[in-house]
């Protein structure tokens, strides 16, 4: 019986083919709280600098947290971590579905994957036990027929399944993790991490009891988040159009990315809304494991050149990145690419950045159809956008120059290429134009797994109260995304807020997009479940703990200040007139920077965790381990 | 002299009364308190209600820029004859 923590993690050497179980100590638990914050701590602990991320000494772990699982509504989340071989520093992407729950059941807080197996396997865990087994008939497989031999497999409809498709097994540096076909942790290539391991999938399935220490008092908070889900003002919304909802509200507000980032307006964003989705070919609404704000969909097409494609989603990430960033007006040909995606097991954001990043060459003249294999790569080409996808996921041609990420691939091209990369730190950035959006622009900036924007989520700039930014971060200008002065704040804010979220694997779209839970109510809950003893101070300062942890590793991995930056197109070029209020915007990073860091305790000249701050959050051997390397000198001390 | 302002619907509210615009005539310059006030008498309290959480952009006749505006505090902004309102779900991340 679990009381929020099972309180142990499996321990699965490949190398040796042997399975541990370990049992996770309360000091643990209580300083890095779960999924994420597990994960970051093994990460900085286990897998030091030099490990080259696809050999065996890379380490991939798999955590969920103290509510994973339980009646916490969007409790379903799942952490996957390692040293990214798409960025070279700190990897980590987090999928919804039902994966997650499954493990809690199966008896586990955290899975450890090390070594590689001599042969392809993939890892059966059930009620507290686990063993590998064949995958040799799997591989070549896509994520779909994975799961579906798997299930058929074990004889068991219930086991959940979280695998890889032939995108990692041919070394795409962007594959991600697929769990229940769609749920994706496409981020940072954790599935490349797990092929590298000839790992081709995770089954789980478990029937172990969650109980809660005080299920009265647990059961009093969770219908309270309920009714505040209910009445929030964006509960329709997401209901109705989930993330699709942000097609028309970035293009109105003139940051949607569009040809690239050319421009922030894309002309027919009506012809691939999530509205005209939503009114053509959504079948009906999907959530993952008790949620009670179901914001995804089942969809089906039926009329066109698509007609019969039926799938789960898309994210408003997957589907601007088919058809306003590279100029598509259909909306079919964006879901099939999401779709091809999905099956090769492919990140959309990576993917679709590079395919654009390659369409703005080509319409340039940088590259021509002798480098791309024929295709005409210009705006809004849908068939060759679905051919490179999968010449992609196949290495073949020119889609093996694009595989292992944008960066790499302005190396190959050459031609002064780089410049028309969009990403940071070698992570490919999201479907908003950072120009627009001033905290989105920092938090991209300076996320810990690279150009993301799920670490920090600062949406609080759209709330356009000068009031409300006095009251909740000292300005009147938090509240306004066109404004700098106080979004080092905000982003900081809200940086705490998605590691909570990561560590308890609850969805962001409620914990931080929604507001709902508090650090207060976030200890209560904490409490109600595992009968232990948080409080909304401890709570906050694990969050911190946790996210100064990730900037120490990545600093011990070699980032600075100067990495923390944006392509210079956001710094230098304006949105165009046709982006209405936010034309002319471009992004003045470092007054937000210097900002940013003060308000972590972080030095502001080389972006590096001051002494002092490391060690009030504990972090004695991280202030170690950076002194012994020479990374943390005197000049830190405050 | 009647004032008519074109309202277009995008995100929850164009899928709730399953329409893309109207056309609203006033007999005065209306506020945008009083415009959402006649949506909810055209589309009932639960669409008016709904109105009042979203994100509203108004287009002057002859201006390339549309300007954000929400409610309460924006309730006594005067649009002009011609204006285009945009009614938009609110941007947050996703």
């Amino acid at each position: 019986m679990s009381l929020g923590y099972c309180r142990k993690a499996l321990r699965v050497d490949l190398t040796n083919q042997k399975i541990m179980t370990e049992d996770l100590s309360p000091e643990f638990l209580n300083g890095y709280l779960g999924g994420r914050g597990l994960n970051m701590k093994r990460l900085y602990d286990e897998v030091p600098p030099g490990v080259d991320p696809l050999g065996p000494d890379n380490k991939l772990f798999i955590g969920v947290g103290p509510l994973t699982g339980t009646l916490f509504p969007g409790s379903a989340r799942v952490n996957f971590s390692a040293k990214s071989p798409q960025t070279g520093i700190l990897g980590d992407s987090n999928a919804g579905g039902f994966f997650g729950p499954e493990l809690k059941f199966a008896g586990f807080d955290q899975v450890i994957i090390e070594g590689a197996s001599p042969r392809p396997v993939y890892l059966y865990i059930k009620n507290g036990k686990a063993e590998l087994r064949s995958a040799e008939h799997l591989l070549g497989r896509d994520v779909f027929a994975t799961q579906e031999g798997i299930i058929e497999e074990l004889g068991d409809t219930r086991v959940q399944v979280a695998c890889i498709g032939p995108a990692a097994e041919n070394g795409v540096r962007y594959a991600g993790v697929f769990c229940n076909l769609v749920r994706a942790a496409a981020r940072t290539g954790m599935g490349t991490v797990m092929a590298s391991k000839n790992l081709k999938a995770i089954a789980v399935r478990g029937t172990m009891d969650l109980k809660a220490a005080d299920p009265i008092k647990f059961m009093q908070i969770i219908n309270k988040v309920d009714k505040d889900i209910a009445s929030h003002v964006e509960y329709q919304t997401r209901l109705l159009l989930g993330t699709t909802k942000l097609v028309h509200a970035l293009n109105e507000a003139g940051c949607l990315a569009t040809r690239h980032f050319q421009t922030g307006r894309f002309e027919d964003a009506e012809l691939v809304s999530g509205e005209l989705l939503a009114e053509s070919y959504k079948k009906k609404s999907k959530g993952c494991f008790a949620c009670t704000i179901p914001c995804s969909r089942f969809f089906e097409i039926t009329d066109g050149k698509y007609k019969g494609l039926k799938s789960e989603g898309p994210e408003f990430e997957g589907l601007a990145g088919f058809s306003s960033r590279v100029g598509v007006s259909d909306l079919g040909a964006a879901l099939k690419g999401v779709d091809l995606c999905n099956r090769y097991g492919m990140d959309v954001i990576s993917t679709s950045e590079c395919i654009s990043f390659a369409m703005e060459l080509f319409e340039r003249g940088i590259i021509a159809t002798s480098d791309t294999d024929g295709l005409e790569l210009k705006w809004g080409n849908s068939e060759a956008v679905l051919e490179l996808i999968e010449k992609i996921a196949y290495r073949k041609g020119f889609g093996d120059v694009l595989a292992d990420g944008v960066v790499k691939a302005a190396t190959h091209i050459g031609k002064d290429s780089e410049k028309y990369a969009m990403h940071v730190k070698g992570l490919e950035l999201f479907q908003a134009d950072p120009r627009g959006l001033k905290g989105y622009a920092l938090g991209v900036a300076v996320a810990t797994r690279g150009g993301d924007h799920l670490r920090s989520e600062p949406s609080f700039e759209f709330y356009e109260d000068p009031e409300e930014g006095i009251r909740r971060f000292g300005v009147p200008e938090a509240a306004f995304r066109l404004e700098y002065k106080g979004k080092g704040k905000v982003v900081k804010f809200y940086e705490e807020r998605a590691a909570l979220a990561d560590c308890l694997n609850v969805c962001k779209n409620t914990l931080v997009n929604m507001e709902i839970l508090s650090f207060k109510e976030a200890a209560e809950i904490l409490n109600a479940v595992t009968g232990m003893e948080f409080n909304e101070e401890m709570l906050q300062k694990s969050c911190e703990r946790i996210l100064n942890l990730e900037r120490a590793y990545i600093i011990r991995e070699g980032i600075r200040r100067k990495d923390d930056n944006l392509p210079e197109r956001f710094l230098k070029e304006p949105l165009p007139k046709e982006c209405g209020p936010s034309q002319g915007s471009i992004v003045e990073l470092e007054s937000m920077l210097d900002e940013y860091y003060l308000e972590h305790n972080w030095d502001k000249e080389t972006g590096i965790p001051l002494r002092a701050k490391l060690i009030d959050l504990g972090l004695h051997e991280v202030v170690k381990d950076l002194e012994e390397r020479g990374i943390l000198s005197e000049r830190f001390t405050l | 002299m009647h004032s008519t302002i074109k309202v277009e619907y995008l995100g929850t509210v164009r899928l709730l009364i399953k329409k893309k615009f109207d056309i609203y005539t006033f007999t005065v310059n209306p506020t945008l308190g009083l415009l959402v006030q006649e949506i909810g008498g055209r589309y009932g309290k639960i669409i008016g209600q709904e109105c009042k959480k979203q994100v509203f952009i108004i287009c002057e006749p002859k201006s390339d820029r549309g300007i954000f505006y929400k409610l309460p505090k924006d309730a006594n902004i005067l649009l002009k004859q011609g204006s285009v309102v945009k009614i938009l779900n609110n941007i947050t991340g996703g």
